[in-house]
């Protein structure tokens, strides 16, 4: 049972991150989220919170934009005005 | 972004704000969403403009904005084919997996930290079909790209309030 190995990929299947790869996308998650950039208690966060705060962060974003399609949907209901400002957004860029 | 940087003391930032790509970003997004819309508004008879056709082109703004990343290829195929929606059972799905830290306590630390990486792959577009280096370089360039894209879309909405 030991020292079998069945792999049906190869090199692309499995990749293995090194401590630094995770260190880097640290320091740069924690550059790019704001409640983490302005709330630094401690030099050190722990990595699985920027991570954690990472994916709610995106999520956030993901949800706004939902929200503000929405938004979008209906005020395009609304012809008219909807129709004369959109042209207007547009004659204005 | 390219910043001339003279022999002297000073740094002088780039004369053409043009180029800087949070401004080209949303430039060409709204050049992409807003004739889009006008599209839509005025096929309304044929077909109603919900929700979802919003979103699709809201989405289908950002895939074509930001065309140098990977991610956007992504999107985009799975824009296109949104009209069949297939379950992507990615079957060469990269699975990450951390090295073993020698002697290091917090072998739960390690499982976390696994956990919430591909709970982010899951989060980027084509996050579980990129290689771990390009997910790494990608993740932040697509954050980016959604904050710009709120604001855009904010100041879309407002226009037509």
């Amino acid at each position: 049972m030991s020292g079998r190995r069945s792999r049906s990929r190869q090199s692309s299947g499995t990749s293995r991150i090194t401590e630094d790869q995770i260190n880097d996308l640290i320091i740069k998650l924690q550059q790019l989220l704001p409640e983490l950039r302005e709330s630094r208690r401690s030099d050190k966060v722990s990595a699985a919170r920027v991570l954690q705060e990472t994916c709610n962060y995106i999520r956030n974003l993901h949800r706004e934009v939902d929200d503000l399609s929405e938004r979008l949907s209906e005020l395009l209901a609304n012809t008219d005005t909807a129709q004369a400002a959109l042209i207007r957004s547009l004659l204005t860029q | 972004m390219e910043r001339q940087i003279i022999n002297k003391k000073k740094r002088v930032f780039s004369l053409e704000p043009n180029k800087n790509p949070s401004a080209v970003f949303t430039r060409k997004y709204t050049r992409h969403l807003v004739p889009a819309l006008k599209k839509l508004n005025m096929n309304k008879n044929s077909s109603q403009t919900n929700q979802q056709t919003v979103k699709h082109e809201v989405d289908m703004a950002l895939a074509l904005s930001a065309q140098e990343f990977a991610w956007s290829r992504f999107l985009l195929q799975k824009l296109s084919s949104s009209k069949n929606p297939t379950t992507t059972t990615s079957s060469s799905s990269n699975r990450i997996r951390i090295l073993e830290r020698s002697g290091k306590e917090g072998g739960d630390e390690d499982g976390e930290i696994e956990k919430k990486l591909k709970e982010l792959q899951k989060l980027l577009p084509g996050g579980e079909e990129m290689s771990v280096e390009e997910m790494l370089s990608e993740i932040g360039n697509y954050i980016k790209c959604l904050e710009l894209q709120t604001i855009a879309l904010k100041s879309i909405v407002q226009e037509t309030t």
